[in-house]
């Protein structure tokens, strides 16, 4: 009984953060890592400055930052073991799982119809040596929104 | 041919993303229960309620509120600790306020 309840206080989020603080969060995240994309596209590669670094790396820190603080907000249930979490939890990480699934195949189907038309209609297409910027986009995605995702739709008991 | 056929593929994907996600929206089924009722009345605390049935506390909150549906082994387990049978304790139509229930079964007893 003592081992369980010693469990159970682990499980306990380390972190309390607002509905409304959360989604402001998770919006800055993913608005950073969209201007960060967006100004390393733009910008061939030998045009890039120092600040556009920067801002690059600084984008990368914030997203895993972040990430760190809604897995520990929402009581890791993503990255947690599955014998630590209950049915509710479980169907939550599933849920996120398939959510975020679906909002990457949505952005990767985007980006090809959108390299379709531009390469028809001749419009703007980044160079072949910047594909790692999408890459990097995809990883980001990938890695952190099943986090986000659960963050998202998590309700405090308070609210 | 076979990158208007990945094209196709993509939008197919786009339009079933909206689809599924609205579907699973209008398909919720609130199940009733009377958990917060149950805990008051014998004075325990969500975490106690969660540990004696092996859930987050969490859990026992978003139950409470509705907004999770319990799987049938946790709504038996509910029922055991409680030692009421499940139709006391979950029901797909609103419970009626206790003082109602009680108030009318006197008023036909006399």
């Amino acid at each position: 009984m003592m081992k369980q309840q010693e469990m159970k206080q682990q499980e306990l989020p380390k972190v309390r953060i607002s509905d409304a603080g959360r989604k402001f969060l998770i919006g800055m995240q993913y608005g950073l890592l969209a201007v960060a994309s967006v100004l390393m596209l733009a910008n061939p590669i030998q045009n890039w400055s120092v600040g556009l670094l920067v801002v690059f790396i600084g984008a990368t820190l914030f997203s895993s930052v972040l990430h760190t603080l809604m897995a520990l907000a929402i009581g890791n249930i993503c990255q947690g073991r599955l014998d630590r979490l209950d049915e509710r939890e479980r169907a939550a990480r599933d849920h996120a799982f398939i959510t975020a699934f679906q909002i990457t195949a949505v952005v990767v189907s985007l980006a090809w119809v959108y390299s379709m038309v531009a390469s028809v209609m001749e419009l703007w297409l980044p160079e072949a040596k910047q594909i790692w910027i999408l890459l990097w986009l995809i990883g980001m995605l990938i890695y952190g929104l099943p986090t986000s995702v659960a963050a998202w739709q998590m309700k405090n008991l308070e609210d | 041919m076979f990158t208007w056929s990945l094209t196709k593929c993509c939008i197919y994907t786009t339009i079933c993303f909206v689809v599924t996600a609205k579907r699973n929206d209008k398909e919720k089924t609130i199940i009733h229960n009377r958990l917060q009722v149950l805990r008051a009345e014998r004075g325990l605390s969500r975490q106690e309620l969660a540990d004696a049935v092996g859930v987050n506390f969490q859990t026992v909150g978003y139950l409470e509120r509705g907004d999770y549906t319990p799987s049938l082994e946790l709504a038996f387990k509910f029922s055991e600790y409680f030692g009421l049978p499940i139709e006391a304790l979950f029901s797909v139509r609103p419970f009626k306020p206790l003082s109602e229930q009680i108030y009318k079964k006197t008023e036909v007893t006399q």
